[in-house]
């Protein structure tokens, strides 16, 4: 801030005279070593002057009270004495623009100013410097810590896996979900079987593989069978946009209905999922399946949901839209009936088969049938209330 | 939140199966864990070994939560 000129300071600092008077009695050498600091050096650099200033105010009241009194009258005339101290303080101190009274401005000042940045800066520091690095130290070892007990629950190289995708794969099992009628082979390619050393040789499988070689399927980029989760995770994000999307263009949207669609279909998935894992748990179902994969399947169900929804934003009527809905569903309860026939009823040439009776397979195909129809009540469950009832929804049914 | 509910909803199921009791319900009704083997073929009776074996697991899966989520 620079120093404004004498005349101006007289008159700009009447103001500040008045709320100075009362304050001015205790704190007077202290004000005056200041205003004195200020007067020297409010042409100076601000650094030396913040490093000086708050010495000053620290010996000021002991060491020289008469050469404090002493040295002001020659500068400034006498009655514009306690009047432009403050503005001089404003001017040369340079922390608060705005100072109500020369002592609290002198103070705030030195304080905020001086000590700040100075000298308890310095000290600030080398503590700063150890904080940092014990900061650093300890975000190192709790990020290993994660990790480590991370990978335990989830195994990242596993999950890796199942988002080796490519644009054909995508495309095909898109295409695979909403018309799955025609597909012949619904098996998933083994690796050890067919292709294993012509995709070990690439760099890109060779972790993946390593990590699915127990499993000992090919990734989702070689095999349209697979199960994959980049197109659940995209669908769900994409039905919690468009569903907020609906809810804005009826102009219903509050930002809550993000987390209360996410937290819904979410709850879908978790009811469907330990449905499924009860369901094979109850009937000794050891498959060669993983948890992910069941999820991956789950996941599936949004791709209908999607169409679905932008089938009811085209405003078409509510026949069109609940045929629409049918046939997705019917489609995919189709497709995890085939897809998930290899979970429940295992191949025979599968190496972790186990031999089962009659009974057992009657059972396990009511299993699967009756998850084939719980698509489409999940389906609903996914869709019901997002069209208001004037909207197409509800219209002409 | 719905997947409160869903918390809340598994949470009371899990007790509803921790607190029953296996001397005055389950072996009543047969569902007691340590029971004989024969026990359960003669109440399962003529039907196949399949609906015993739903119920065999049922059973291992209530004892198992019992186990797990009673603090005796």
């Amino acid at each position: 801030m620079a120093p404004q000129p004498s005349s101006v300071d007289t008159s700009t600092s009447e103001p500040h005279l008045s709320t100075a008077r009362p304050r001015a009695g205790a704190g007077a050498p202290s004000v005056i070593q200041g205003y004195q600091q200020g007067g020297y050096q409010r042409f100076s650099s601000p650094p030396i002057q913040e490093n000086v200033v708050p010495s000053i105010h620290q010996y000021a009241p002991s060491t020289s009270p008469t050469a404090s009194y002493a040295v002001p009258p020659p500068t400034t005339a006498g009655q514009s004495f306690y009047g432009a101290h403050p503005s001089h303080l404003s001017g040369s101190l340079a922390g608060a623009p705005s100072q109500p009274s020369s002592q609290a401005g002198g103070w705030s000042g030195g304080f905020g100013g001086g000590f700040g940045l100075g000298s308890q800066g310095m000290i600030n520091d080398a503590t700063a410097q150890m904080g940092v690095q014990f900061g650093r130290h300890v975000a190192q070892v709790g990020g290993e810590y994660v990790e480590r007990n991370f990978n335990a629950i989830l195994p990242l190289p596993v999950v890796k896996h199942y988002f080796n995708v490519s644009n054909s794969y995508v495309l095909h099992k898109l295409r695979l979900v909403l018309f799955p009628w025609r597909h012949k082979p619904w098996s998933r390619a083994h690796r050890h079987s067919s292709n294993g050393g012509s995709y070990s040789g690439s760099g890109r499988e060779t972790p993946s593989g390593k990590s699915a070689g127990a499993e000992g399927y090919l990734p989702p980029r070689d095999d349209v069978n697979s199960p994959d989760l980049y197109i659940p995770v995209m669908s769900f994000v994409t039905y919690i946009l468009l569903t907020s999307m609906i809810y804005g263009l009826e102009s219903r949207f509050h930002p809550e209905i993000l987390g209360l669609t996410a937290s819904r279909a979410l709850a879908i998935i978790l009811v469907e999922l330990s449905a499924v894992k009860l369901g094979t748990y109850l009937l000794n179902i050891q498959g060669d399946h993983t948890m992910i994969d069941l999820l991956a399947y789950s996941g599936y169900k949004f791709v209908g949901t999607l169409i679905t929804l932008s089938v009811g934003l085209l405003n078409f009527g509510g026949l069109v839209y609940w045929s629409v809905f049918l046939y997705c569903f019917a489609a995919n309860a189709f497709f995890l009936l085939r897809s998930l026939r290899y979970v429940i009823l295992p191949d025979p040439s599968s190496p972790s088969s186990v031999t089962i009776t009659h009974a057992q397979r009657s059972r396990r195909i009511q299993f699967l049938f009756s998850i084939a129809v719980a698509q489409i009540i999940l389906g609903w469950a996914l869709i019901v209330g997002i069209f208001h009832p004037p909207s197409p929804s509800l219209k002409s049914t | 939140m719905v997947l409160g509910q869903i918390f809340y909803v598994s949470l009371l199921l899990i007790n509803a199966v921790a607190i029953l009791n296996e001397e005055r319900f389950l072996a009543r009704v047969g569902w007691s864990s340590n029971q004989p083997p024969s026990f359960d073929q003669g109440f399962g009776g003529p039907q196949s070994g399949q609906d015993a074996g739903i119920k065999e697991r049922l059973i291992n899966l209530i004892s198992a939560v019992r186990v797990l989520m009673r603090s005796e």
